[in-house]
């Protein structure tokens, strides 16, 4: 049904999904039919059914084409228990059919499930990971959800949603020839606080972020969370066309918002403003520009994750580190955000140049974001990853640990100076 | 797990803002269990004496952004397991604020809650009422009413009861209860 007001992209999303087939508006609270579902770690989905009298796995599935099974947090497996996780998702996926299913592969879920094609434009997408979010980066509506409301979508293909009011963020300014994403979505972050997009969805639109290039977008689209968004979305273009048909032929309807729909706010952001940006220990929200941080002495560094784990963030580091080495007494960790990105990297001939500097190119996973490489009470990290809470790089006994967030060039610079670095000599 | 319709007195954990999933179920210490792992953890990072001394009917209390970060159903979990009754916070994180409804820990959204509360007050959360009372010091905040979808979700004691029941009208019944 055609709406009679002008939406936001999320209005119109939902309101496409809505189960009564009513159009939506912000503040509406409604049941949706999902577009897709993704599942990870599935030792702890399975037991959700286990505690509902199913010791043998979900007995249902909604629809085995919709539902995106992916054995990847964990692997190779280090502990006979995760192993078995891996075992039971392939025998439940075999014995309930599902088409999508990624068995034992080390990656990032939300990369791979980019690299498979397995989300596209205008799709209404829930996954059990927070960084599901940044789907929106192609057009996806997508968020993310526990693990027994993952149940429940599991089972019924739906679930309840409250329609998000929309703050409009307009992108200005020239793209630049590294990847500047991180910046950008730190500044946002330092400037309105973590919490502004709370329960809220963003809309990402402006001369730049149609100039910019897809890993750009999805770097912002995945931070959207750590300011509180429900969803972060970015129109489809052609660029987004272009890089969804190298992945996928299956057919997709891109969502746009229309004119005149309403925002809680809108906010222009000239991004030729915006320097490097570092966050501070132990909030995203605690950013200042990167000359306030230089001669911090670190310890570690690391590259990777769903934010800022692409070929491009890569391609960065080893273009900064040719002829030049890791400081002694740095642990670089640079870890490629799935296989396909890593094979892309290997093929480039990046990873040759990343061990010849002394960098630890580590295997694709969300583990870059946690532990293991441990970050004691009594060191420093930088980082390009998705967070620097407490013990983010350890647990509850390494609360201390300083861990700093920022872009992949100058994570790479204080690898390279063994201390926190503006790394725009190194750029040149 | 309590239904909405219990009033729930107990004593005051005041924790500050943006305190995320990782301060609830980041992991660290080894239990035998993973409950334990859980229990022991939880809070730990920011408040030592939390896991030792938290007691079954204590109240969290919390600033901005509570259980912000990582979608970890286990954040509330570790909540449960460590005797915490029920949540109130300044503000809760989307995705924590799920999670809860879901597991049906009574988690509520009441901006001035961290004025109203110190460390270690005898609060009381009177849902029926819409209000959470400051017992020790006095003065109050009004709860707010949370849609029938999910006071639904809180009824059956969380959201696997609404699968299972679910799942039985379309005769799907769990087969180790058989």
């Amino acid at each position: 049904m055609a709406a009679v007001f002008p939406q936001t992209i999320a209005e119109k999303m939902l309101s496409r999904r809505n189960v009564t087939g009513q159009p939506v508006r912000a503040g509406d609270m409604i049941d949706a039919d999902i577009d897709g579902l993704l599942v990870v770690m599935y030792e702890f989905f399975r037991a959700a059914f286990g505690r509902m009298g199913f010791p043998d796995g979900p007995p249902v599935v909604w629809d085995t084409e919709r539902v995106y099974l992916l054995s990847e947090h964990v692997q190779p497996p280090p502990t006979v228990r995760e192993a078995y996780a891996n075992l039971n998702a392939r025998r439940d996926a075999d014995r309930l059919g599902l088409k999508n299913f990624v068995d034992s592969e080390p990656g990032v879920c939300h990369q791979m499930m980019l690299d498979y094609g397995f989300v596209r434009p205008g799709e209404l997408v829930v996954g059990c990971d927070s960084h599901t979010i940044s789907y929106g980066g192609i057009n996806a509506v997508s968020t993310g959800i526990g693990t027994n409301e993952a149940a429940y979508a599991w089972a019924f293909g739906k679930l309840y949603f409250t329609v998000p009011e929309t703050i409009k963020i307009v992108l200005k300014g020239k793209p630049k020839p590294y990847p500047f994403g991180k910046d950008i979505i730190l500044h946002l972050a330092g400037r309105f606080g973590e919490t502004f997009a709370q329960g809220r969805a963003l809309e990402f639109t402006g001369p730049l972020a149609a100039d910019m290039d897809i890993a750009t977008r999805l770097t912002i689209a995945d931070h959207a969370v750590e300011i509180g968004a429900k969803f972060g979305v970015f129109d489809a273009d052609e660029k987004t066309i272009e890089y969804i048909r190298k992945r996928t032929d299956k057919p997709f309807e891109p969502v746009a918002a229309d004119d005149g729909a309403s925002y809680a706010s809108v906010i222009e952001v000239d991004c030729d403003e915006i320097g490097f940006q570092v966050a501070k220990p132990f909030r995203f929200d605690n950013v200042v520009p990167v000359g306030e941080t230089v001669g911090v002495k670190i310890d570690q560094a690391r590259l990777g994750s769903c934010a800022n784990g692409r070929f491009e963030d890569i391609e960065i580091a080893a273009r900064m580190l040719k002829g030049r080495k890791v400081a002694p007494g740095v642990r670089f960790y640079v870890s490629p955000a799935s296989m396909t990105v890593y094979k892309q990297c290997v093929e480039a001939g990046l990873i040759a140049t990343l061990l010849d500097a002394g960098v630890q190119v580590v295997d694709p996973g969300c583990t870059i974001c946690q532990s293991p490489g441990i970050v004691l009470n009594e060191e420093t990290c930088i980082s390009s990853t998705t967070r620097n809470y407490r013990g983010r790089f350890g647990g509850s006994q390494t609360s201390e640990a300083q861990i700093y967030l920022a872009s992949p060039a100058t994570v790479t610079a204080s690898a390279i100076a063994g201390r926190i670095t503006d790394p725009t000599e190194y750029l040149q | 797990m309590t239904d909405l319709a219990t009033v729930l007195t107990g004593r005051a954990w005041k924790i500050g803002n943006s305190v995320d999933t990782n301060q609830l179920a980041g992991g660290g210490l080894q239990g035998d269990t993973r409950e334990e792992t859980l229990r022991i953890n939880c809070l730990r990072g920011i408040r030592p004496d939390f896991p030792g001394n938290v007691r079954p009917g204590d109240i969290l209390v919390a600033g901005e952004n509570f259980g912000c970060g990582s979608a970890r159903q286990s954040a509330v979990e570790a909540l449960q397991l460590s005797g915490v009754a029920a949540v109130i916070a300044d503000s809760v994180a989307r995705i924590h604020g799920r999670n809860s409804i879901a597991l049906a820990l009574p988690t509520y959204a009441v901006r001035g809650i961290s004025e109203l509360v110190e460390d270690g007050d005898e609060i009381q959360v009177d849902y029926p009422a819409r209000v959470v009372r400051n017992i020790t010091r006095g003065g109050e905040l009004p709860l707010p009413t949370l849609p029938q979808s999910v006071t639904d979700i809180y009824r059956e004691g969380g959201i696997l009861q609404v699968i299972k029941r679910r799942l039985e009208k379309d005769g799907i019944v769990a087969p180790a209860l058989n």
